[in-house]
């Protein structure tokens, strides 16, 4: 029998039906591939290999049986280490949260369990989801499965690696400015950030709450669509959950894209672009142009606005949220003579260099000095930037643009900057405007993928699955195989 | 062009509650400047007659019946606490 690594989770869902290999098989297999390359990988801070044993065997029986099973049921997945798995250690990369078993799970986990989907591990992340990198993780940084050398991205490097890496069939991450898409263009597999209020965030432990959404992480359209049909749809426990039912996320793989309209707004194609970035989008566009869509230059005014007005929310969000970790209810406590030393103690030693950074930033932008000049200022921005791209989505079904500036750079290359913002310039968008967006693999530079981007209008993923499908139906350039420099 | 100073860092830290070496004060003080300075783009945008967004979905109060439903039980939520004593999170003297 052929390696079952590399498969998408539809293609090892058919093996599994045809009753050629068991999920016990599967997830073994991809439990040596965990042992043999995450040491050099280091996607995943907890492999769950006795529970996932169990599971497997559970989901085999219950196929024996001729049971009725989901298209996930079996297949081996992570999940980023800010989602609550009751049982399991959730340490969201911090020392804060080393030692945290939540008693309960995300509702995305618990969906994924009703699927039967076959949790290996749970993956490294940027100290709270604050990073760029996966270098900010308080117990190791990742490494790209592309190229050693280069970092995966961030902050949720972890969940692309691990299935760029082939250590499981799909994961899920959070994306906050770019969290889960960024790492997916670096690591070359697909990312969704689905619309803001789509997929419950209840157990997910937050980052900013107003931009923060849960999306997947896969190899192919078809496997991206049955991940968002199991996560998504309303849930009680999330108040900011969208009400109604969720559509059939199959039904958009639609190999066509004849009449749409797809912007290509300028402000994003100029400089501080690579050559190489601009020469892929431009070379996507002609592909979709040859298909039958329609491709034109649009504008978003306010573009030079987006970081600052990203950065003040975000931070202002973080500080608060971050707020609850005080050495009292969960987590790591440093006794101190009274509360304030016990408070102060606790949060200077659980949280690294960088998350303190952004709780002084997110507490100045908020202090009742400042908080007009820049916070309100930059909610006031988001108005624009959100009106922009309304104004642009009543013409255009969909807009392309990179996902990053580059491809994936070298460990510590960009320490030197204060910020390693400049790296969500083209994510956070659609963040800001609680919009969908699709990260897509577009071929290599020097061995590092490069991903393309599609935003679509709020609740507009119909687009942007119909889209991200035709161009993976009709070139090479979508799936790539593991190779090279990496781990393979 | 607004100015940070250490004593600046440790006003917020204090208000954040955390704790700063000197060496973490003087280094939080220099990225500070270079990202507020950074922020200063937002200046150049007209927003006087801009209404704030502060979600992106329109916000509204969501209501349920007020019936008992399941919870998690009380050892089940001191579980992860650093210390318990009858039932109750445990902290040091505060009065």
């Amino acid at each position: 029998m052929s390696s079952l690594l590399g498969l998408t989770a539809h293609e090892l869902q058919g093996l599994l039906k045809k009753k050629e290999i068991s999920s016990t098989d599967l997830v073994k297999e991809h439990l040596t591939k965990i042992k043999t390359v995450d040491d050099k990988i280091k996607a995943l801070v907890t492999v769950t290999e006795k529970e996932a044993l169990e599971q497997a065997q559970k989901v085999d029986e219950q196929r024996m049986r001729g049971d009725e099973l989901s298209p996930l049921a079996g297949i081996p997945m992570a999940l980023t280490d800010n989602i609550c798995t009751s049982g399991i250690r959730t340490t969201c990369a911090s020392r804060v949260l080393e030692n945290f078993v939540p008693p309960y799970s995300a509702t995305v986990t618990e969906k994924l369990q009703r699927e039967d989907a076959v949790l290996l591990g749970k993956c490294n992340l940027d100290e709270f989801g604050l990073g760029a990198t996966t270098e900010n993780s308080a117990f190791f940084a990742t490494h790209n499965p592309r190229d050693l050398q280069a970092v995966p991205g961030g902050a949720c490097g972890g969940a692309a690696a691990a299935v760029a890496a082939e250590e499981v069939a799909f994961s899920l991450g959070s994306d906050t400015g770019g969290s889960l898409r960024q790492p997916a263009s670096f690591c070359g597999v697909i990312g969704l950030k689905p619309t803001y209020g789509y997929v419950s965030r209840y157990g997910v432990i937050p980052c900013a709450s107003s931009l923060d959404q849960v999306g997947c992480l896969t190899r192919d359209m078809m496997d991206c669509a049955l991940v968002m049909n199991a996560i998504s749809g309303h849930d009680p426990l999330d108040s900011t959950s969208l009400s109604g039912k969720a559509p059939d996320f199959t039904e958009f793989l639609i190999n066509d894209v004849q009449g749409l309209k797809i912007g290509l707004p300028k402000e994003y194609l100029r400089g501080g672009l690579a050559p190489e970035i601009l020469a892929s989008v431009q070379q996507a566009a002609a592909k979709l142009e040859e298909l039958g869509a329609h491709c034109e230059e649009v504008s978003l005014p306010h573009h030079e606005a987006v970081l600052a007005a990203y950065q003040i929310i975000a931070a202002a969000e973080a500080s608060s949220n971050l707020a609850r970790y005080d050495g009292v209810r969960y987590g790591l406590r440093v006794e101190g003579e009274d509360m304030d030393a016990l408070f102060k103690k606790t949060r200077s030693q659980g949280f690294g260099a960088e998350v303190k950074k952004r709780i002084i930033l997110g507490t100045y932008v908020l202090s009742s000095e400042q908080y007009a000049a820049y916070y309100l200022k930059a909610l006031k921005v988001r108005t624009l930037i959100k009106k922009d791209l309304a104004r642009v989505f009543q013409d255009y079904d969909c807009l392309l643009i990179p996902t990053t500036p580059t491809v994936a750079f070298n460990f510590a290359e960009k320490q030197k900057q204060v910020l390693t913002g400049n790296l969500d310039i083209f994510t956070s968008p659609a963040n800001l405007a609680g919009i969908p967006a699709l990260s897509l693999p577009w071929g290599t530079v020097q061995g590092r993928p490069v991903g393309l981007q599609l935003l679509g209008r709020a609740f507009g993923e119909e687009t942007l699955l119909r889209v991200g499908y035709t161009l993976e139906q009709n070139t090479e350039l979508t799936r790539l195989r593991l190779k090279g420099k990496g781990v393979s | 062009m607004v100015k940070i100073t250490v004593k600046d860092v440790e006003k917020m830290a204090d208000l954040a509650k955390l704790e700063l070496s000197a060496e973490e004060s003087l280094n939080f003080e220099q990225s500070l400047q270079v990202i507020l300075e950074q922020m200063e783009v937002l200046q150049q945008v007209e927003t006087n007659r801009v209404e704030p967004t502060v979600y992106v979905l329109p916000a509204k109060n969501v209501f349920r019946e007020d019936q008992v439903g399941t919870c998690l039980s009380k050892e089940e939520v001191l579980v992860n606490a650093p210390e318990v004593e009858n039932g109750y999170f445990k902290v040091p003297r505060i009065i």
